[in-house]
């Protein structure tokens, strides 16, 4: 059943009732967060960066822990003074009083502290807000009972917010000090509008409180279990919190599942939302923290794999600051790294030629302006028969041809600067700390930038943030830059790095991918540098369907920023933002392995015509001999455990 | 140290010293007139060798070089350096670098070198010059055409920040072509000395570097250039000159103690005796045997987990080919470096 069935199902059950009951956590209301407890440890987490817990360091530390002793000791002085255990909030926090030395004033901080995480995380379930409109219709009565320590004038809150206005009688448990989960709550209710058993209808998700329970007094229960039964088998993250961060890992799933609830999403979106919005949104949240540190006045996102970050950073232009400018620029390895080679590290030469997609020494030679008829010495030399040869993967024999042909390399590179010298020139002008986002891996693109830059000028600072850094970023050390990785820097965490360079640069390329052509070059209009687009249109069906990508991770981003932005940044700086991400590289469903594996990259300047798949699904007749073609094949496939899963 | 002359002919000297290598001149002459900074002038020592090849090779740069260069004919051979000290004196700039003929650099050396220089006495104002790294380049000469067999980063171009005095004592670190330094500071020291056939420039460098710093910039922008084989006029001095380069750095040493004897002090020749005491003690503890870096089991535990890195990786073929590859083309040692580099990043130890 989908939604409207359901609702329709539960509208014409309610029929027969003359009251309508209804639990309120987790079935009218849900937390984006996976447990209720793990507010506790996000609480925690925000102590450990603001102000109070800088001057409170011993009550900011493990705080989660020291509130959930205090809930379990409160309910066991009840029950011994009282023979409930049901507590209110005020007097869990009057055993923390007892047990941390709270003033007063840190008592009500405290527990502001506390709702204001509560209101920040409480949305509706969609079902039940139309359930409830049409519940107290035809005389009947509303009722919520909940078992909360929560005050009732905060859930009175908590509900309007959400969409579920008066008339309703609110019943809760550490007010009334009765509870579902004892049975005494249903008699409350019974007596309350002195009615019969069989005149109550309650929905709920707990199996003991809401359905066994009420069943057992007479009340017809719905069990009412729609994050497990409609929800969580959508998740694509794995459900088990980890040791470290475990606040971000909840913030996560809850707001995945709070998406999941309120829409429909196709395989793409669903995979942005779920895979890449968690990740980007991590690196969002770890280079604003360090941006801001770093005093950026301006930040340059590199197209085309910067298009969504800037994106964001323009939505929120409260993450740096309106003082500082944020711009998107066009730059690839075509348009720049030939123009940058203002120097000659001979490993430098290897990007000139590198790429899965195989062409010839001639091809090669006349890409980098180098006429091949002039230099067959040469050519010859290095251990190549012709310029029709083909160049493999990783070839030292072009390797060595190319660093034989510095002088005239360097002479090219001089010849085809001044375009995109003006250009960098323009995006630096007037500000000495810049920033650039791009997608990382050997600092290429900032190496080049500021290669550029320092022959005009030496009065600049570059900090790079990047998803991840190779050790091959050696080659673009330069004074006045810093590269930052989010993931991996310079090959480590090696594990991090070994799934990056199995797939996941490959996908993190796709998912990024901006909505315009890769850049070939520049050319002067009207006084000023533009960028020349490529116009592919094998590349552009894969920019739509990274568009649709990129509109699911938009709507995690959306859900998630404004509610970290308001408890506060440097509580959410986490690498666990990556985990789904990696679980995705590492351990693919078959649904994924198919659906992502049939993309197609390239990795070749200024050569998207020579695109490749991702992870090649065979004929069965190739597949059942394992043979040469196999092994090629998987030899060729980016992503590996994809092409494994495709081909089993 | 400085001060601005009143009139200055550039903001850079360049001095190419040259004998008889008009192939290699040519080059070097394309590699000056490349610059993409022009605010420099350029002197020709033709140090006893033919006038009339160095002569047509200027007209024929001469459109390029316009009127920023001076021949200057040596009819006999003053020797290296003091041909350099006839170039420097007969003209006054900021900087000085020399150039020789059979060297190179990339388009923007200068650029970036008079930049950063100026950059880094904002802050560091004891410079007195800078240093880029350098590739070393291979090559032999057959007529006019030099064939580059060769290449590789020059063995010192680990090195950064500040050139490091008490290496520098042990070895030159750096080539002339990799230099720019300030003229005056040049001035301050006595410029080259003229009676040293060869080393003249490591002796150079070390009395700068005893009063001043030299900053290295990180980037591969000059070309040292190496004709090993050749003990022609074509030969580098390094190579074609060796006994000459052993004597003479004896020599050197033997003045620089010497002198520090007679002056009752600690100075340069001391440093150098010390160091080369202490460096047959460092070779005797190095040759002691150590218990686990090199023993049989040892290496065969290497080799196991090579082997083991192998089998685990997701390229085994590509890996066997590559590696082939480097031994087909590049000898046997070049291999052997690859593997190893590869097995190191792997987390092998």
């Amino acid at each position: 059943m989908n939604n409207e069935e359901l609702l329709e199902h539960y509208t014409a059950r309610l029929t027969k009732f003359k009251i309508v009951s209804f639990d309120i956590f987790d079935t009218l209301i849900h937390r984006a967060i996976h447990r209720p407890t793990d507010l506790f440890e996000t609480l925690s987490a925000r102590l450990r960066h603001n102000e109070f817990g800088l001057i409170n360091p011993e009550i900011a530390s493990n705080f989660a822990h020291k509130r959930i002793a205090a809930e379990t000791e409160a309910r066991a002085r009840l029950m011994a003074a009282q023979g409930t255990p049901e507590v209110g909030l005020k007097e869990i926090y009057d055993v923390l009083v007892e047990h941390l030395g709270l003033s007063p004033d840190q008592q009500q901080y405290l527990i502001e502290q506390e709702l204001e995480l509560e209101e920040q995380f409480c949305h509706p379930n969609p079902v039940m807000q139309t359930l409830f409109r049409l519940a107290g219709q035809n005389d009947r009565h509303v009722v919520l009972c909940t078992d909360m320590y929560l005050p009732p004038y905060f859930i009175e809150k908590l509900l309007t917010k959400c969409g579920y206005f008066k008339p309703y009688t609110l019943l809760v448990s550490g007010d009334q000090r009765k509870s579902k989960h004892e049975g005494s709550m249903y008699h409350k209710v019974l007596k309350h509008f002195s009615v019969q058993p069989p005149d109550v209808i309650h929905f709920g998700d707990n199996a003991h409180a809401d359905v066994k329970i009420a069943k057992k007094i007479g009340i017809q229960p719905e069990f009412f279990n729609y994050l497990q039964d409609r929800v969580e088998p959508r998740i694509r993250i794995p459900l088990q919190k980890p040791p470290q961060d475990g606040h971000v890992w909840s913030l996560m799933t809850g707001s995945i599942r709070r998406q999941l609830m309120e829409k429909t999403y196709d395989f793409w979106e669903d995979i942005g939302l779920q895979v890449f919005g968690p990740l980007i949104l991590g690196k969002i949240l770890w280079m604003t923290q360090l941006a801001r540190r770093h005093r950026i006045e301006r930040m340059l996102f590199f197209a085309r794999d910067a298009f969504l970050l800037h994106n964001v950073f323009h939505r929120y232009p409260e993450l740096l600051g309106p003082q500082v400018e944020l711009k998107y620029c066009y730059f690839s390895r075509a348009a720049l790294l030939l123009p940058s080679f203002v120097d000659m590290p001979i490993d430098r030469v290897w990007h000139l030629f590198s790429g899965r997609a195989t062409r010839t020494v001639g091809y090669h030679l006349n890409k980098l302006g180098i006429n091949p008829n002039l230099f067959m010495a040469q050519i010859e030399q290095a251990g190549f028969c012709s310029v029709e040869e083909v160049v493999p993967n990783d070839d030292m024999r072009m390797f060595n041809l190319l660093n034989s042909l510095w002088h005239h390399i360097l002479l090219e590179a001089k010849r085809k600067r001044s375009q995109p010298l003006r250009y960098v020139a323009g995006l630096a002008e007037g500000v000495t700390r810049l920033g650039i986002v791009d997608i990382g891996w050997t600092g290429n693109m900032q190496g080049g930038f500021s290669r550029l830059l320092q022959l005009l000028r030496t009065d600049f600072q570059i900090n790079g943030y990047y998803l991840g850094t190779f050790d091959l970023l050696t080659q673009n050390y330069l004074p006045r830059n810093t590269f930052h990785g989010y993931l991996v820097n310079e090959n480590h965490p090696r594990v991090r790095y070994d799934n990056l360079i199995n797939g996941g640069v490959e996908l993190l390329e796709f998912a990024l991918m901006a909505p315009h052509g890769t850049t070939l070059g520049y050319r002067e209009q009207d006084g000023q540098i533009v960028p020349v687009l490529e116009d592919n249109k094998a590349d552009q069906a894969v920019q739509k369907l990274a568009q649709r990508v990129q509109n699911g991770a938009l709507d995690f981003i959306d859900r998630v920023l404004p509610q970290v932005l308001t408890i506060g940044i440097d509580s959410f700086v986490s690498q666990q933002w990556a985990a789904p991400f990696f679980r995705l590289v590492n351990n693919p469903s078959w649904e994924e392995a198919n659906m992502l594996g049939e993309l197609t990259h390239s990795d070749t300047a200024s050569d998207t015509s020579k695109r490749l798949y991702i992870a090649e699904k065979l004929p069965d007749t190739i597949i059942r001999k394992r043979g040469k073609e196999y092994r090629e094949a998987r030899q060729r496939a980016y992503w590996k455990k994809a092409f494994d899963l495709r081909n089993a | 140290m400085e001060t601005d002359a009143p009139k200055m002919d550039a903001t850079v000297g360049i001095i190419t010293r040259t004998k008889d290598r008009p192939v290699l001149l040519k080059r070097a002459l394309e590699s000056i007139v490349n610059q993409s900074y022009e605010d420099w002038r350029l002197v020709i020592v033709n140090d006893g060798g033919d006038p009339a090849a160095v002569d047509r090779l200027v007209d024929h740069f001469a459109a390029h070089l316009r009127d920023r260069v001076s021949v200057i004919h040596n009819p006999t051979s003053l020797g290296m350096e003091a041909a350099s000290n006839k170039g420097i004196q007969s003209i006054k700039t900021r900087y000085l670098t020399i150039h020789d003929d059979d060297d190179s650099w990339a388009p923007e050396f200068l650029t970036i070198a008079v930049a950063e220089i100026e950059h880094i006495r904002q802050k560091f104002p004891q410079v007195a010059g800078v240093i880029t790294l350098a590739n070393a380049i291979y090559e032999r000469v057959e007529g006019n055409i030099v064939h580059i067999y060769r290449f590789e980063p020059y063995w010192t171009s680990e090195k950064r920040g500040f050139v490091s005095l008490s290496e520098l004592l042990a070895d030159n670190q750096f080539a002339p072509i990799q230099f720019l330094f300030s003229y005056s500071a040049a001035e301050t020291i006595g410029f080259f000395r003229a009676d040293l056939p060869v080393l003249g420039d490591w002796d150079f460098n070390i009395r700068l570097l005893s009063r001043y710093d030299i900053f290295i910039i990180p980037q591969f922008l000059a070309f040292y250039h190496h004709r090993i084989t050749d003990q022609s006029g074509y030969g580098n001095t390094i190579h074609a000159g060796k006994s000459q380069h052993e004597l003479y750095a004896k020599m050197l040493k033997n003045e620089w103690l010497r002198q520090d004897i007679q002056d009752r002090r600690f100075g340069i020749g001391m440093l150098i005796a010390l160091r080369q005491g202490m460096h047959p003690m460092a070779k005797t503890a190095q040759l002691q045997p150590q218990p686990d870096q090199y023993s049989p089991v040892v290496r065969l535990q290497r080799i196991v987990k090579l082997i083991w890195l192998w089998l685990s990786s997701d390229q085994k073929i590509a890996t066997i080919k590559k590696f082939s590859q480097i031994l087909l083309s590049g000898g046997f040692r070049n291999a052997v470096h690859h593997i190893k580099a590869w097995y190191i990043s792997r987390g092998g130890n």
